[in-house]
């Protein structure tokens, strides 16, 4: 579950990226956050993930407050969490295969539990026959599919999804959003944040509309745990 | 856990990749500077075996006049042995000491002459011990001298104080010019090391970002910098030691074959092997913690 309460944040440099803002995802549930460029989406996510901390208010992940999160503990708080960046962030010092397996990598799992485990998600997400390759000398949509697979790898409790459909053809849109409910069929909290209309038109989950830094009344409102007092 | 040990070797040695050249020139002036503490430390080995041998052989003779009695040549001879720096005494009366003057004439000069007519003075042989000296140490027996020096039966002190100063403290300004050098030469070789993996970290700015996201700790991202520093430090230890033993056959020839010495550089010892490549280790380790702590932050 994630949860924010009159969270607050403003950047170094002045700019309100998130003004009071209130909300709740539900444990496994799959819910969708929208609003425009600008509106603080990408800021939800990095508060979550503590790569940003919030100016005021207190955020609780998986039933921690992040403000009582000590430095040394950060990365094992990230590890429950998978992330699909909206730059994808792979690395092309590494195959296809290695961008996968680092997520297994500095969890200390074995050689053999690697080799199983990523082949499996690659196969899963039809990438196997690219495992030699450089994530740059694949299409846009093969190298979201490896920034999903390495978000998946190590079985995340939370999914966070930052525009995964960015700039895939409707249908490739598709597909991956109904990967990632199978993922959240499978148990994990998915939240993914998109701008795309046809998407939220398409699949019938709770939408957490955000304007300007603040949550607006949504074209579909949450359950009413969203208003829920903490 | 053989298959982490790979994993984090791999990317050390990938590093390497990135600055083949910075590596080089790190590795070399770690060699360099361990050659240099080595020989350093050599030579103050024998530099404080010289001192001793020196503070050891170093004589001071006082010589009586030729009327002094037999009881008074002892009574301060006695009083010569109580001083605190002194080893020995050898009493050299009148007759011995025109015997030994008479053993310096050629037989020409020394025809006709009788014993008695020999120009020669009572002495006192004074040895000093061999221990190093400080100056109280200097002050105190100038004062024994100058003490004794007033006393009526002595003629004069002969005492070759000013050498042996001069030996010390030629010494001295070579153990302090020395350290000097071999410390800036090491602290060199820490920044070389340091500057390497700056560049490295440089080099996978990205990658640490990323590894960071998906939850690596900061011993994951530093370690592969750490074995950078671990195996560059090793290089420069193993070639120390190469150098070394170069310097070592062509060092040896020398003395022997110009100064017909047989001293010991002796580096043949493993734990002396050891001491090098360990310091190179240090050096390199030191170099890669400083950079990791400066310039990974997680
Ligand atoms: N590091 C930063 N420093 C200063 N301002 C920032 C920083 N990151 C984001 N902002 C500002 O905060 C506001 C919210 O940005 P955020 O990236 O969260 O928006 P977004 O909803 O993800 O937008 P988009 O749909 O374009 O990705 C914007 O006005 C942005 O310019
Ligand atoms: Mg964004």
């Amino acid at each position: 579950m994630i949860r924010f309460y009159d969270v607050t944040k403003v950047y170094p440099n002045g700019t309100e990226a998130l003004k009071t803002v209130r909300f709740r995802v539900p444990e496994k549930k799959f819910t969708f956050l929208t609003g425009p460029s600008g509106s603080g989406k990408t800021t939800i996510i990095k508060i979550v993930l503590c790569i940003e901390a919030a100016t005021s208010g207190s955020v609780i992940v998986g039933g921690r407050n992040l403000a009582a999160v000590r430095r040394p503990t950060v990365p094992y708080l990230r590890r429950n969490i998978g992330v699909i960046w909206q730059d994808f962030k792979l690395l092309d010092s590494r195959t296809v295969f290695d961008n996968v397996a680092i997520a297994l990598e500095i969890l200390g799992a074995s050689r053999k539990e690697i080799q199983t485990r990523v082949t499996a998600m690659l196969e899963r997400l039809g990438l196997l026959q690219y495992k030699n390759e450089r994530p740059l000398s694949l299409s846009g949509g093969e190298q979201q599919r490896v920034s999903i697979a390495r978000a998946l790898v190590n079985r995340p409790t939370i999914l966070l999804a930052d525009e995964p459909t960015g700039n895939l053809d409707p249908e490739r849109t598709f597909d991956i959003i109904r990967l990632l409910q199978e993922v959240n069929e499978q148990g994990t909290t998915v939240l993914v944040a998109t701008h795309d209309p046809m998407i939220l038109e398409a699949f019938d989950y709770p939408i957490l509309s955000l304007r300007d830094g603040e949550v607006t009344t949504s074209p579909r409102p949450l359950a009413a745990d969203l208003e829920e007092e903490p | 856990m053989l298959y982490r040990a790979l994993y984090f070797l791999r990317e050390a040695l990938k590093n390497v990749r990135y600055s083949k050249f910075p590596t080089l020139a790190a590795i070399g002036t770690i060699a360099i500077s361990l050659v240099l503490l080595w020989v350093f430390a050599l030579l103050l080995r024998h530099g404080a075996k010289l001192e001793q041998h020196v503070n050891q052989s170093m004589a001071m003779f006082v010589y009586l006049r030729s009327a002094t009695s037999d009881a008074e040549i002892k009574r301060l001879a006695t009083t010569v042995r109580s001083w605190q720096d002194v080893r020995r005494v050898r009493v050299v009366g009148l007759a011995e000491a025109r015997k030994e003057s008479r053993r310096l004439l050629s037989p020409q000069e020394a025809q006709g002459l009788k014993l008695s007519d020999i120009p020669a003075l009572p002495y006192l042989e004074v040895h000093l011990t061999g221990k190093q000296r400080t100056r109280d140490d200097y002050d105190r027996i100038r004062d024994a001298v100058e003490a004794i020096k007033k006393e009526k039966a002595v003629h004069s002190v002969a005492y070759g104080e000013r050498e042996v100063r001069l030996i010390q403290a030629a010494l001295d300004v070579a153990r302090f010019l020395g350290w000097t050098i071999a410390i800036i030469i090491a602290i060199a070789s820490v920044y070389f090391t340091f500057s390497t993996i700056r560049l490295a970290v440089y080099a996978r700015q990205e990658e640490i970002e990323i590894l960071k996201l998906i939850g690596a700790t900061n011993l994951f991202i530093r370690l592969p910098f750490y074995l950078e520093g671990f195996l560059q430090g090793r290089a420069g230890g193993l070639g120390a030691l190469l150098l070394l033993k170069i310097v070592e056959n062509r060092f040896l020839s020398y003395l022997s074959d110009v100064h017909r010495l047989s001293e010991g550089v002796a580096l043949t010892g493993l734990g002396e092997s050891l001491y090098v490549v360990g310091g190179g280790i240090l050096l390199g380790m030191l170099g890669s913690f400083l950079s990791t702590r400066r310039f990974l932050r997680v």
